[in-house]
């Protein structure tokens, strides 16, 4: 097991003020339990607004949690000091929605990479050898070696994406997480993306946890999904499971949405029992119960 | 058969200082009340080639030959003036982000209102009963609210409603509507899809929709124009394209949106 999630609980805002009114808090993340297995990539799903970039945050310790437990690769992680943490932050890598802002456009490709390089365990005994090093990380996403002295904005929106993946390869992580990661391209490059990413994954040890809002593109890279609206998982299970028969009406509503183009009429609002737990419906496939 | 709303005549568009070809030799018509689409991938012109109907080409292009006709006038002949009647009042526009596409300063109600003072000759109470009535329209709840809301006080399915409301605010005939979803999500999508759909019956609009999600294409569209590095490669009927697609890269683009 790589990573397992244990009631994790987060809230944002809620502070009590000096006069004693309390303003009530946001559940970001309301008891989410959840594991992922070494090589079994997980994707996390839900609409704007539930949690899910914030579950990301919070597996690279970015933000603190009321309560749960977070083990990484074997180790509990929750109440870890900073200082301790950080040669494990760099098994887990993260790349962001847009490549525009996550790259730094003063910084030549060669100085991104060596900024990640230089936290490398591995010392490298000349700069020839760095070198080496870059041309074939960029070649692991498919990018030519000589483009290290140009700048991000000298590359398309695809390009500067694989760029922040070799990035994040750099330090060999075992997780990557990515956050909408294709969100802002054009189907033919988000098609080159997901080929490029399980390519990667063959050659390495590497897992991903792939967050989306398009349950089509989770089902390219991931072997199980987990559905997340307003701060809770509302089913989890095998992306057959989750295509062929969604239990959640949540779950219908956003494959109607993904594939069809279609919204559906609520008929009720979506009932989110506050004290729910997953129950196994059948084998791996598990539904929110209250 | 009524007349074209536009027709678009071999144009091409080139990069002034270098003469690049951007768009080449694209032809196309829209028929009234009937929904076009563009498609293809990112720097395949179809940006371009919508835009290139408003005359909002980015200074460092110009339109290097062929001519597009709105409702049978030839535009390069209209004047940045004319221009400015034109659009909002006959051709409304849809933007991809609606956070950049609203000042941040004024209020949604004050930007749509903006539209009605400059393209119609109606009073403040006529403009404001008019603006709910468009929030009504686009189904933005709390319309009174929403007129007084700033754009950052609005989520991204809102601003996007909003956005659409100010396109159809004047009336135009012609909706041009750049990758009109493509920050939204997925849930958030059908809904504004339904919303074109709904509209497009309700207000008799021709629709020239730009977008690289041939999925989303199927639902919305009358006609399909595949362009690839600022050409057209195929262009038909959208069941035809859909279903019997003859050029690879159409092929490609199919095969990207499926379910596998």
């Amino acid at each position: 097991m790589l990573l397992k999630l244990n009631n994790i609980y987060k809230t944002f805002g809620g502070v009590k003020s000096l006069l004693g009114t309390k303003e009530s808090a946001i559940e970001a993340v309301n008891d989410v339990s959840l594991t992922i297995n070494h090589k079994e990539n997980l994707g996390l799903v839900g609409e704007s607004g539930c949690g899910k970039t914030t579950l990301a945050r919070i597996i690279l310790k970015l933000y603190g949690i009321n309560s749960g437990q977070i083990i990484f690769d074997g180790t509990d992680i929750t109440r870890m000091s900073n200082r301790k943490f950080r040669p494990l932050r760099k098994s887990v890598q993260m790349v962001f929605q847009d490549p525009y802002s996550s790259l730094d456009p003063r910084f030549t490709v060669r100085e991104i990479l060596k900024e990640a390089i230089s936290l490398d365990e591995v010392k490298y005994k000349s700069e020839a050898e760095q070198e080496q090093k870059m041309i074939s990380l960029l070649k692991e996403v498919q990018l030519s070696g000589d483009i290290l002295s140009r700048y991000p904005h000298e590359f398309s929106g695809g390009e500067r994406q694989r760029i922040a993946i070799a990035r994040a390869l750099i330090l060999s992580p075992k997780l990557l997480i990515l956050d909408e990661a294709v969100s802002s391209l054009d189907v033919l490059i988000q098609d080159q993306i997901l080929q490029l990413l399980t390519a990667i994954q063959k050659r390495h040890d590497i897992t991903y946890l792939f967050i989306s809002h398009n349950l089509k593109v989770v089902k390219r890279l991931c072997h199980r999904i987990a559905v997340m609206y307003k701060g809770k998982v509302l089913e989890l299970g095998s992306c057959d499971d989750i295509f062929d028969n969604p239990l959640h009406p949540y779950t219908q509503e956003l494959l109607t949405a993904a594939v069809e183009y279609r919204s559906t009429e609520r008929s009720t609002d979506l009932k989110i029992p506050d004290k729910g737990r997953l129950i196994e419906k059948t084998k791996g496939h598990f539904i929110i119960e209250g | 058969m009524p007349n074209p709303i536009v027709t678009v005549q071999n144009l091409s568009v080139e990069v002034k200082q270098t003469g690049a070809k951007i768009v080449r030799n694209v032809s196309f018509s829209v028929e009234p009340e009937s929904v076009t689409a563009l498609v293809g991938g990112s720097g395949s012109g179809k940006t371009t080639t919508g835009m290139s109907i408003l005359k909002l080409l980015s200074p460092a292009l110009k339109v290097s030959s062929g001519q597009i006709l709105y409702k049978g006038f030839n535009l390069s002949a209209f004047s940045e003036s004319k221009m400015q009647e034109i659009r909002g009042r006959e051709i409304g526009v849809v933007f991809q982000e609606p956070l950049y596409a609203f000042n941040p300063v004024f209020t949604i109600g004050d930007q749509i209102d903006e539209v009605l003072r400059f393209h119609t000759q109606q009073g403040v109470i006529q403009r404001k009963e008019k603006i709910l009535h468009l929030f009504d329209l686009v189904g933005l709840p709390d319309p009174a609210r929403i007129y007084m809301s700033y754009p950052h006080q609005l989520s991204g399915g809102m601003r996007q409603r909003a956005m659409i409301a100010q396109a159809i605010a004047a009336d135009p005939d012609l909706i041009i509507a750049d990758e009109p979803t493509s920050s939204l999500d997925v849930t958030l999508q059908a809904k504004i899809i339904e919303l074109f759909h709904d509209l497009r019956s309700k207000l008799k609009l021709s629709i020239v929709l730009v977008s690289h999600d041939l999925g989303l294409v199927k639902h919305l569209s009358d006609q399909v124009i595949v362009m690839k590095q600022g050409e057209v490669v195929e262009a038909g009927k959208t069941n035809t394209v859909i279903e019997k697609p003859q050029e690879e890269y159409t092929k490609d683009l199919l095969k990207a949106v499926e379910v596998k």
